[in-house]
Protein backbone atom coordinates (compact mmCIF):
# COMPACT_ATOMS: atom_id res chain seq x y z
CA UNK A 1 0.00 0.00 0.00
CA UNK A 2 1.30 3.42 -0.94
CA UNK A 3 0.67 6.47 1.21
CA UNK A 4 1.00 10.22 0.92
CA UNK A 5 2.93 11.61 3.89
CA UNK A 6 2.72 15.22 5.10
CA UNK A 7 4.40 17.30 7.77
CA UNK A 8 1.18 18.76 9.13
CA UNK A 9 -2.36 17.51 9.56
CA UNK A 10 -3.67 20.57 7.72
CA UNK A 11 -1.58 19.74 4.63
CA UNK A 12 -2.89 16.18 4.63
CA UNK A 13 -6.49 17.36 5.08
CA UNK A 14 -6.16 19.85 2.20
CA UNK A 15 -4.83 17.18 -0.14
CA UNK A 16 -7.59 14.76 0.91
CA UNK A 17 -10.23 17.41 0.20
CA UNK A 18 -8.81 17.97 -3.29
CA UNK A 19 -8.74 14.20 -3.94
CA UNK A 20 -12.35 13.91 -2.76
CA UNK A 21 -13.43 16.66 -5.13
CA UNK A 22 -11.61 15.00 -8.03
CA UNK A 23 -13.09 11.61 -7.14
CA UNK A 24 -16.63 13.04 -6.96
CA UNK A 25 -16.30 14.43 -10.49
CA UNK A 26 -14.95 11.07 -11.71
CA UNK A 27 -17.87 9.13 -10.21
CA UNK A 28 -20.40 11.51 -11.76
CA UNK A 29 -18.70 11.08 -15.15
CA UNK A 30 -19.18 7.33 -14.76
CA UNK A 31 -22.91 7.65 -14.18
CA UNK A 32 -22.97 7.48 -10.39
CA UNK A 33 -25.04 9.76 -8.20
CA UNK A 34 -23.20 12.13 -5.87
CA UNK A 35 -25.32 14.05 -3.37
CA UNK A 36 -24.15 17.30 -1.77
CA UNK A 37 -25.03 16.98 1.91
CA UNK A 38 -24.11 20.29 3.55
CA UNK A 39 -20.86 20.42 1.62
CA UNK A 40 -19.97 16.73 1.88
CA UNK A 41 -20.10 14.95 -1.48
CA UNK A 42 -21.76 11.59 -0.77
CA UNK A 43 -21.41 8.82 -3.37
CA UNK A 44 -24.54 6.68 -3.71
CA UNK A 45 -23.73 3.01 -4.35
CA UNK A 46 -25.70 0.70 -6.60
CA UNK A 47 -27.43 -2.58 -5.87
CA UNK A 48 -28.29 -4.72 -8.88
CA UNK A 49 -27.36 -1.73 -11.04
CA UNK A 50 -29.78 0.67 -9.35
CA UNK A 51 -28.99 3.49 -6.91
CA UNK A 52 -29.44 2.24 -3.34
CA UNK A 53 -30.25 5.53 -1.66
CA UNK A 54 -30.92 3.98 1.75
CA UNK A 55 -27.54 2.24 2.02
CA UNK A 56 -24.33 3.61 3.52
CA UNK A 57 -22.77 6.17 1.17
CA UNK A 58 -19.09 6.70 0.47
CA UNK A 59 -18.19 9.93 2.28
CA UNK A 60 -14.45 10.28 1.68
CA UNK A 61 -11.52 8.59 -0.01
CA UNK A 62 -9.73 8.23 3.32
CA UNK A 63 -9.19 9.78 6.73
CA UNK A 64 -6.05 11.57 7.87
CA UNK A 65 -3.99 9.51 10.31
CA UNK A 66 -0.97 10.37 12.44
CA UNK A 67 2.07 8.13 11.95
CA UNK A 68 4.40 6.77 14.69
CA UNK A 69 6.94 9.32 13.36
CA UNK A 70 4.61 12.21 14.15
CA UNK A 71 3.82 12.89 10.49
CA UNK A 72 0.37 12.66 8.90
CA UNK A 73 -0.68 10.46 6.02
CA UNK A 74 -3.49 9.26 3.79
CA UNK A 75 -3.74 6.29 1.42
CA UNK A 76 -2.45 7.10 -2.07
CA UNK A 77 -4.57 6.47 -5.14
CA UNK A 78 -1.57 4.84 -6.82
CA UNK A 79 -2.10 1.13 -7.38
CA UNK A 80 -5.81 1.20 -6.61
CA UNK A 81 -7.86 1.57 -9.83
CA UNK A 82 -6.36 1.35 -13.31
CA UNK A 83 -8.60 4.29 -14.32
CA UNK A 84 -6.92 6.43 -11.67
CA UNK A 85 -3.36 5.80 -12.89
CA UNK A 86 -2.99 9.44 -14.02
CA UNK A 87 -4.35 10.96 -10.82
CA UNK A 88 -1.19 12.93 -10.02
CA UNK A 89 -1.04 14.45 -13.50
CA UNK A 90 -4.75 15.29 -13.34
CA UNK A 91 -4.25 17.11 -10.05
CA UNK A 92 -1.20 18.92 -11.43
CA UNK A 93 -3.18 19.95 -14.50
CA UNK A 94 -5.75 21.49 -12.18
CA UNK A 95 -2.98 23.41 -10.41
CA UNK A 96 -2.63 21.30 -7.25
CA UNK A 97 0.79 19.80 -6.54
CA UNK A 98 0.93 19.65 -2.73
CA UNK A 99 0.47 15.87 -2.55
CA UNK A 100 3.16 15.31 0.06
CA UNK A 101 5.66 12.47 -0.27
CA UNK A 102 4.43 9.25 -1.85
CA UNK A 103 6.01 6.13 -0.30
CA UNK A 104 5.28 2.53 0.62
CA UNK A 105 3.66 2.08 4.04
CA UNK A 106 6.77 1.62 6.22
CA UNK A 107 7.26 -1.82 7.78
CA UNK A 108 8.29 -0.23 11.07
CA UNK A 109 4.88 1.45 11.33
CA UNK A 110 3.16 -1.96 11.48
CA UNK A 111 1.73 -2.70 14.90
CA UNK A 112 3.03 -6.18 15.81
CA UNK A 113 0.80 -6.58 18.84
CA UNK A 114 -2.55 -8.31 18.87
CA UNK B 1 -41.43 -44.66 -18.42
CA UNK B 2 -43.19 -42.96 -15.51
CA UNK B 3 -44.58 -45.43 -13.01
CA UNK B 4 -47.41 -44.87 -10.57
CA UNK B 5 -45.12 -44.01 -7.65
CA UNK B 6 -43.31 -41.36 -9.69
CA UNK B 7 -46.64 -39.97 -10.87
CA UNK B 8 -47.86 -39.71 -7.28
CA UNK B 9 -44.67 -37.95 -6.13
CA UNK B 10 -44.87 -35.52 -9.03
CA UNK B 11 -48.50 -34.86 -8.21
CA UNK B 12 -47.61 -34.20 -4.56
CA UNK B 13 -44.86 -31.78 -5.57
CA UNK B 14 -47.19 -29.94 -7.92
CA UNK B 15 -49.89 -29.77 -5.26
CA UNK B 16 -47.40 -28.57 -2.66
CA UNK B 17 -47.76 -31.60 -0.40
CA UNK B 18 -44.03 -32.44 -0.58
CA UNK B 19 -41.81 -30.23 1.54
CA UNK B 20 -38.57 -29.54 -0.37
CA UNK B 21 -35.49 -29.10 1.84
CA UNK B 22 -34.80 -25.36 1.70
CA UNK B 23 -32.39 -25.07 4.63
CA UNK B 24 -30.45 -21.84 4.88
CA UNK B 25 -28.32 -20.46 7.73
CA UNK B 26 -31.20 -18.09 8.51
CA UNK B 27 -32.97 -21.15 9.97
CA UNK B 28 -30.38 -21.53 12.75
CA UNK B 29 -31.84 -20.57 16.16
CA UNK B 30 -30.20 -17.44 17.66
CA UNK B 31 -28.50 -16.44 14.40
CA UNK B 32 -27.37 -12.80 14.58
CA UNK B 33 -25.68 -12.29 11.22
CA UNK B 34 -25.49 -13.91 7.80
CA UNK B 35 -23.52 -12.26 5.02
CA UNK B 36 -23.66 -14.04 1.66
CA UNK B 37 -21.26 -12.84 -1.03
CA UNK B 38 -22.99 -14.96 -3.68
CA UNK B 39 -26.20 -12.93 -3.37
CA UNK B 40 -25.71 -9.76 -5.43
CA UNK B 41 -28.98 -8.33 -4.11
CA UNK B 42 -27.29 -7.89 -0.70
CA UNK B 43 -24.29 -5.91 -1.95
CA UNK B 44 -24.19 -2.15 -2.54
CA UNK B 45 -21.12 -1.12 -4.54
CA UNK B 46 -19.60 1.56 -6.71
CA UNK B 47 -17.58 0.12 -9.61
CA UNK B 48 -16.95 -2.93 -7.41
CA UNK B 49 -16.07 -1.09 -4.18
CA UNK B 50 -18.39 -2.36 -1.44
CA UNK B 51 -20.00 0.27 0.79
CA UNK B 52 -22.65 -2.03 2.29
CA UNK B 53 -23.15 -5.80 2.58
CA UNK B 54 -26.61 -6.63 3.88
CA UNK B 55 -27.39 -9.11 6.63
CA UNK B 56 -29.66 -12.02 5.60
CA UNK B 57 -30.32 -13.24 9.16
CA UNK B 58 -33.31 -10.97 9.57
CA UNK B 59 -31.59 -9.07 12.40
CA UNK B 60 -30.60 -6.05 10.28
CA UNK B 61 -26.89 -6.16 11.11
CA UNK B 62 -25.61 -4.77 7.82
CA UNK B 63 -21.86 -4.42 7.26
CA UNK B 64 -20.81 -0.94 6.12
CA UNK B 65 -17.77 1.07 5.07
CA UNK B 66 -18.11 4.78 4.15
CA UNK B 67 -14.37 5.31 3.47
CA UNK B 68 -13.39 4.57 -0.11
CA UNK B 69 -9.83 3.37 0.48
CA UNK B 70 -11.09 0.77 3.00
CA UNK B 71 -13.83 -0.75 0.84
CA UNK B 72 -13.32 -4.38 -0.24
CA UNK B 73 -14.03 -5.44 -3.82
CA UNK B 74 -16.88 -7.43 -5.32
CA UNK B 75 -17.43 -8.83 -8.80
CA UNK B 76 -13.84 -9.72 -9.62
CA UNK B 77 -13.27 -13.18 -8.09
CA UNK B 78 -15.20 -16.40 -7.64
CA UNK B 79 -15.02 -19.70 -5.79
CA UNK B 80 -16.98 -22.61 -7.28
CA UNK B 81 -18.46 -20.11 -9.72
CA UNK B 82 -19.85 -17.91 -6.94
CA UNK B 83 -18.89 -14.32 -6.20
CA UNK B 84 -16.61 -13.67 -3.21
CA UNK B 85 -15.56 -10.42 -1.52
CA UNK B 86 -11.87 -9.55 -1.99
CA UNK B 87 -10.17 -7.99 1.04
CA UNK B 88 -6.80 -6.21 0.91
CA UNK B 89 -6.21 -3.47 3.48
CA UNK B 90 -10.01 -3.24 3.76
CA UNK B 91 -12.61 -3.76 6.44
CA UNK B 92 -16.36 -3.58 7.08
CA UNK B 93 -17.98 -2.60 10.36
CA UNK B 94 -21.13 -4.08 11.90
CA UNK B 95 -23.09 -3.11 14.99
CA UNK B 96 -23.64 -6.64 16.25
CA UNK B 97 -23.25 -8.02 19.77
CA UNK B 98 -22.68 -11.62 20.92
CA UNK B 99 -21.92 -12.99 24.36
CA UNK B 100 -19.96 -16.17 25.06
CA UNK B 101 -20.63 -18.92 24.24
CA UNK B 102 -21.15 -18.02 20.65
CA UNK B 103 -20.14 -19.35 17.26
CA UNK B 104 -18.61 -17.35 14.40
CA UNK B 105 -18.26 -18.92 10.98
CA UNK B 106 -16.40 -17.65 7.91
CA UNK B 107 -15.78 -19.06 4.43
CA UNK B 108 -12.30 -17.79 3.65
CA UNK B 109 -9.24 -18.27 1.45
CA UNK B 110 -5.96 -16.47 2.22
CA UNK B 111 -3.98 -15.01 -0.69
CA UNK B 112 -1.01 -14.22 1.55
CA UNK B 113 -0.06 -14.80 5.18
CA UNK B 114 2.06 -12.31 7.11
CA UNK B 115 2.78 -12.08 10.82
CA UNK B 116 -0.90 -11.50 11.58
CA UNK B 117 -4.00 -11.33 9.40
CA UNK B 118 -7.40 -10.86 10.99
CA UNK B 119 -10.60 -12.42 9.61
CA UNK B 120 -12.45 -10.24 12.09
CA UNK B 121 -12.12 -8.46 15.42
CA UNK B 122 -14.26 -6.41 17.73
CA UNK B 123 -14.65 -2.76 16.84
CA UNK B 124 -12.93 -1.39 19.93
CA UNK B 125 -10.01 -2.44 22.11
CA UNK B 126 -12.17 -3.63 25.02
CA UNK B 127 -14.67 -6.09 23.50
CA UNK B 128 -12.76 -8.41 21.20
CA UNK B 129 -13.22 -11.84 19.75
CA UNK B 130 -10.86 -12.71 16.91
CA UNK B 131 -10.15 -15.49 14.45
CA UNK B 132 -6.85 -14.85 12.73
CA UNK B 133 -3.55 -16.01 11.32
CA UNK B 134 -0.57 -15.54 13.60
CA UNK B 135 2.72 -16.46 11.93
CA UNK B 136 0.94 -19.02 9.72
CA UNK B 137 -0.97 -20.73 12.54
CA UNK B 138 -4.71 -20.82 13.28
CA UNK B 139 -5.43 -18.48 16.18
CA UNK B 140 -8.27 -17.35 18.46
CA UNK B 141 -8.36 -14.41 20.86
CA UNK B 142 -10.88 -13.14 23.39
CA UNK B 143 -8.35 -11.38 25.68
CA UNK B 144 -5.70 -14.09 25.29
CA UNK B 145 -4.21 -15.81 22.24
CA UNK B 146 -4.28 -19.54 21.57
CA UNK B 147 -2.85 -20.90 18.32
CA UNK B 148 -2.05 -24.17 16.60
CA UNK B 149 -1.55 -25.81 13.21
CA UNK B 150 -0.64 -24.36 9.86
CA UNK B 151 -2.92 -22.39 7.53
CA UNK B 152 -2.63 -23.21 3.82
CA UNK B 153 -2.61 -20.31 1.36
CA UNK B 154 -5.05 -20.13 -1.55
CA UNK B 155 -7.23 -22.84 -0.01
CA UNK B 156 -10.95 -22.43 0.62
CA UNK B 157 -11.86 -23.29 4.20
CA UNK B 158 -14.81 -23.09 6.56
CA UNK B 159 -13.62 -21.55 9.84
CA UNK B 160 -16.06 -22.29 12.70
CA UNK B 161 -14.93 -20.60 15.91
CA UNK B 162 -16.67 -21.52 19.16
CA UNK B 163 -15.95 -18.87 21.79
CA UNK B 164 -16.81 -20.57 25.07
CA UNK B 165 -14.19 -19.80 27.72
CA UNK B 166 -12.01 -22.82 28.52
CA UNK B 167 -14.10 -25.00 26.18
CA UNK B 168 -13.42 -22.89 23.09
CA UNK B 169 -12.40 -24.47 19.82
CA UNK B 170 -11.74 -23.69 16.18
CA UNK B 171 -13.12 -26.19 13.70
CA UNK B 172 -11.80 -26.17 10.13
CA UNK B 173 -13.93 -28.00 7.55
CA UNK B 174 -15.31 -30.20 10.33
CA UNK B 175 -11.99 -31.01 12.01
CA UNK B 176 -10.94 -29.42 15.30
CA UNK B 177 -7.66 -27.55 14.77
CA UNK B 178 -7.47 -25.62 18.01
CA UNK B 179 -8.80 -25.97 21.55
CA UNK B 180 -8.20 -24.03 24.74
CA UNK B 181 -9.14 -20.86 26.57
CA UNK B 182 -8.79 -17.66 24.49
CA UNK B 183 -10.35 -15.54 27.24
CA UNK B 184 -13.80 -14.33 28.14
CA UNK B 185 -14.36 -11.20 26.04
CA UNK B 186 -17.71 -10.78 24.37
CA UNK B 187 -18.41 -8.99 21.10
CA UNK B 188 -19.79 -5.46 21.15
CA UNK B 189 -19.40 -4.41 17.54
CA UNK B 190 -17.49 -6.21 14.82
CA UNK B 191 -14.91 -5.36 12.17
CA UNK B 192 -14.52 -7.86 9.33
CA UNK B 193 -11.23 -8.02 7.44
CA UNK B 194 -8.89 -6.33 9.91
CA UNK B 195 -7.95 -5.63 13.53
CA UNK B 196 -10.30 -3.37 15.53
CA UNK B 197 -8.24 -0.32 14.52
CA UNK B 198 -7.99 -1.34 10.86
CA UNK B 199 -4.46 -2.79 10.82
CA UNK B 200 -3.28 -6.42 10.35
CA UNK B 201 -5.72 -6.83 7.44
CA UNK B 202 -6.91 -10.01 5.78
CA UNK B 203 -5.31 -10.51 2.36
CA UNK B 204 -7.77 -12.91 0.77
CA UNK B 205 -11.39 -13.53 -0.07
CA UNK B 206 -14.49 -14.20 1.99
CA UNK B 207 -17.79 -15.88 1.10
CA UNK B 208 -20.35 -16.43 3.83
CA UNK B 209 -19.91 -14.88 7.28
CA UNK B 210 -22.22 -16.00 10.08
CA UNK B 211 -22.64 -15.29 13.80
CA UNK B 212 -24.79 -17.49 16.02
CA UNK B 213 -25.27 -16.28 19.58
CA UNK B 214 -24.93 -19.72 21.16
CA UNK B 215 -22.88 -22.90 20.91
CA UNK B 216 -24.52 -24.84 18.12
CA UNK B 217 -25.51 -28.48 18.49
CA UNK B 218 -23.51 -31.10 16.62
CA UNK B 219 -26.42 -31.54 14.24
CA UNK B 220 -26.61 -27.82 13.58
CA UNK B 221 -22.86 -27.59 12.98
CA UNK B 222 -22.91 -30.44 10.48
CA UNK B 223 -25.99 -29.10 8.73
CA UNK B 224 -24.40 -25.69 8.31
CA UNK B 225 -20.98 -27.13 7.46
CA UNK B 226 -22.43 -29.35 4.73
CA UNK B 227 -24.54 -26.49 3.38
CA UNK B 228 -21.45 -24.28 3.04
CA UNK B 229 -19.24 -27.08 1.70
CA UNK B 230 -21.78 -27.99 -0.98
CA UNK B 231 -22.23 -24.35 -1.91
CA UNK B 232 -18.51 -23.56 -2.22
CA UNK B 233 -17.33 -26.88 -3.66
CA UNK B 234 -15.27 -28.13 -0.72
CA UNK B 235 -15.55 -31.05 1.73
CA UNK B 236 -16.92 -30.98 5.26
CA UNK B 237 -16.07 -33.91 7.56
CA UNK B 238 -19.06 -34.52 9.80
CA UNK B 239 -18.41 -33.92 13.48
CA UNK B 240 -19.27 -36.99 15.58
Amino acid sequence: MKILEFTTEAEAQTCLSVINAMASAWWVSKGYTVIDNNGTKELVGKRNGVDNTTATRTLSWDTVKESPDGTFYITSLTGTRDEWADWKQNLADSGFTAIGTEKDYPDDWVDESI
Amino acid sequence: MINALTRNIMADIISGEVEVDTYTPADIPDIQLWLDSADASTITQSAGAVSQWDDKSGEGHNATQPTGSLQPTTGTRTINGLNVIDFSNDSLVIGVNATQGNTIIALVSFDNLSNANFLFDGNDQYDRQILFNVNGAYAMFADDTISNGSIPQATTQIWMGEFNGSSSQLIINGTTQLTGNPGSDNLAGLRIGARYNGVNPLDGVMGDFIIVDKIMTTTEKNQLGNFLANKWGITWSDIT
